[in-house]
């Protein structure tokens, strides 16, 4: 397909959403010299005059290159940063991620630090936006005992986090089969004990939660209710109602 | 009696011990809301990568020998009284834990018989969690005070972090409300966790393979507002109880008034907010190289309600302001008003390859809102230097964050410059707004 002409409004490389399909159309932008104005995932594509297509095929032998590459020029570190930025559901975060592998080809590690430029930096907050919604969602997500004994939960994350609350629960809980269902995006995260998928949801029905499973509903929230001090929680409204300067009068100095 | 009604009663006293911090804002440095632990609705405490974990916080019995005043559990209160079998408390924490209610257990009791008897109940629950159910995740177990050695160490061997509370912030104030507890009594077993811990150190280097002992360290808890003790004296007790025992944490709680000796106040509300600056202050202490002494002293025994500690320290030290962000010292960069650590260590990385200005800060999330009274870039102040005093700070500090400029470049020199000419009695303008007077 490159025919060597350069259009006007640049190149747009799209890849199937995969991973290794975007360090596939990493690769491809870096060796056919053509610099990319954008890289988006198929289903992302929108068509536009006067900006060129190229299709790019996941090939997991040029995304090792790509990836070797830049964990040696830019650390172990900046590779899990990148990873989670691919997590985000930033529209700008392939470019982004190019254009930081792009300065770290060129200044090594030091890209690390050149937090002044706009997609290094775009790709660390993106990162931290993806590690901060992961850790709060590992917090937050409540799992049900469903009849079987498959633990199930449901739940809509902003990023594409699926794969990292799996690793995360399916180390925390080795001997149990776990199902995590992100309606957002119809799909299941699965741990059957002896490995970890990425399947769509499309027409899952999960089963009947199990007999016992509201008893135990039941004392979590009783242990909820239980544990707040009313007393704390009176004074934190109190405060808001009560405007800062009323407060010198009111503590003791 | 049904594990229904144990847990609502050993739960309901569990609370008032502020085991982890029930103020969100140890972790989400100084501005996080006060009692957001609270409306979690349960205990927090942090695993060893920083993440916050949440415990469930229960008593093993509420029943007790002792008869501290400032405790719910105290024998001569008149409450509904629970106990646990090991077996059903392992049992109901392990459901809780697999469907990921809970990261941890919080385990505490009220003295049931003697301290012995009681040890080794708590024991007993932690053996089944670790050796029936291989549970590897997080246990905070009190040592209970008066304990024997052998009982404390057994418990250490399991747990990952272990307490003692040193409850009221003064031994005067310990005598007079908690008879029964001595100061030995408490630094006796803080002192065997602590040698504990440095003898596994040790051995560490010699054999493979010693035992795990406590670790994630030892913390302890101190009542405030319960005594007249001074914030001076219970931050430089915090200090002393980090460098002799080291101790990991200090929690601050604030008192509930839940006890009705006359020594004790009666009808307050928790000190929240004296407690939340003390929190601030401790960190201070444990991670900006601040001393106690340096934040206040005898003279200046109270933390100011108002301002958070650094900036109540700053202003204090005026004379060695302005910092300039491209040249600092990182040391220094900590002391800034608004500048937290991950902040100083994202300016010291980003001054590497660029001069920084206002709007670099911005861009580098500075909060700027309280640090720029306290930094130049390049040289520049955003106010006019004239103004740079202990009132127009304080005033500016404690007052809303409207008197602010929105910094987007430095135009905004210019514009405050016009500001100040046109009105000459800015200075009491600004006092005026914030009560000076
Ligand atoms: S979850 Fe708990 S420990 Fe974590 S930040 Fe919030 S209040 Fe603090
Ligand atoms: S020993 Fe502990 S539980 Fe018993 S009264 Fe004193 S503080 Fe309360």
């Amino acid at each position: 397909m490159p025919d060597g002409t350069i259009l006007d409004g640049g190149a747009v490389y799209v890849y199937d959403g995969s991973y290794d399909g975007l360090f596939t159309a990493i690769f491809d932008a870096v060796y056919s010299r053509r610099e990319p104005e954008d890289i988006v995932s198929g289903n992302r594509l929108q068509l536009t005059f006067a900006t060129r297509y190229i299709e790019t095929a996941a090939d997991p032998a040029k995304a090792a290159r790509v990836k070797k590459a830049a964990r040696e020029k830019l650390g172990s570190q900046a590779m899990k940063r990148i990873y989670h930025a691919y997590l985000s559901s930033g529209e700008d975060r392939e470019i982004s991620i190019y254009r930081y592998l792009m300065l770290g080809f060129r200044m090594g590690g030091k890209a690390n630090s050149h937090l002044t430029d706009p997609a290094v930096f775009r790709v660390f907050s993106l990162s931290r936006n993806v590690s901060r919604e992961a850790d709060k969602m590992m917090g937050f997500m409540r799992f049900s005992v469903m009849e079987g004994g498959v633990q199930y939960c449901r739940f809509s994350p902003e990023n594409n986090i699926l794969p990292l609350v799996l690793s995360h629960f399916a180390a925390r809980f080795p001997g149990i089969p776990l199902v995590i269902h992100d309606t957002r995006r119809s799909l299941l995260g699965i741990y059957d004990t002896a490995g970890r998928y990425i399947v769509s949801a499309e027409g899952y029905v999960p089963p009947e939660k199990s007999s016992d499973e509201e008893c135990f509903e039941g004392l979590w929230k009783l242990f909820y209710d239980t544990i707040s001090i009313k007393e704390r929680r009176n004074l934190k409204l109190m405060k808001q109602m009560m405007p800062a300067r009323y407060f010198r009068h009111v503590w003791e100095r | 009696m049904d594990t229904n009604e144990k847990l609502r009663i050993l739960t309901a006293s569990a609370k008032f011990d502020a085991a982890c911090t029930s103020s969100g804002s140890q972790r989400r440095s100084f501005k996080g809301g006060i009692g957001s632990a609270v409306s979690a609705g349960c205990c927090h405490a942090f695993s060893s990568d920083g993440r916050c974990i949440s415990l469930l916080k229960v008593l093993y019995t509420n029943y007790c020998i002792n008869d501290c005043k400032y405790c719910v559990c105290r024998r001569s209160n008149d409450i509904e009284r629970a106990a646990f079998e090991p077996k059903e408390l392992a049992d109901l924490f392990m459901s809780f834990y697999r469907r990921n209610y809970v990261e941890g257990l919080f385990l505490s009791s009220g003295v049931v018989k003697n301290p012995d008897y009681t040890a080794e109940r708590l024991l007993e629950v932690l053996k089944i969690l670790r050796e029936e159910y291989y549970f590897c995740g997080y246990i905070h177990v009190k040592a209970i005070p008066g304990a024997s050695p052998e009982l404390v160490r057994a418990l250490g061997l399991l747990a990952d972090r272990m307490s003692v509370n040193i409850e009221l912030p003064s031994e005067s104030s310990l005598r007079l409300l908690a008879p029964q507890k001595t100061k030995e009594n408490v630094t006796k077993p803080m002192a065997q966790i602590r040698d504990g811990i440095i003898q596994r150190t040790n051995e560490i280097k010699l054999f493979r393979s010693t035992p795990r002992f406590v670790p994630a360290g030892q913390s302890t808890q101190m009542i405030i507002g319960a005594t007249p003790d001074t914030d001076y004296q219970i931050i430089r007790l915090s200090q002393a109880l980090y460098r002799t025992y080291g101790l990991k944490r200090v929690f601050y709680s604030a008192y509930v008034p839940v006890g009705n000796h006359p020594a004790l106040p009666k009808d307050i509300q928790p000190p929240l907010l004296r407690e939340h600056r003390l929190y601030q202050a401790d960190w201070l202490m444990r991670f900006y190289g601040f001393t106690a002494e340096e934040i206040l002293s005898e003279d200046n025994s109270h933390l100011d309600p108002l301002l958070d500690p650094k900036a109540f320290w700053a202003l204090n030290h005026l004379d060695q302001f302005p910092v300039e962000i491209n040249t600092a010292p990182y040391e220094m960069l900590l002391r800034v008003p608004g500048i937290g650590v991950n902040c100083a260590k994202r300016i010291a990385a980003a001054r590497r390859t660029a001069k920084l200005t206002f709007a670099d800060l911005k861009k580098l999330r500075v909060q700027l809102k309280n640090s720029v009274y306290f930094i130049t870039c390049g040289g520049k102040y955003v106010f006019p230097s004239y103004r740079m005093n202990h009132s127009f700070i304080y005033g500016s500090l404690t007052a809303s964050s409207s008197m602010m400029p929105a910094i987007t470049e430095h135009r905004q020199l210019t514009m405050n410059d016009d500001f100040d000419s046109l009105t000459p009695t800015a200075e009491e303008r600004v006092k005026c707004l914030t009560g000076q007077f």
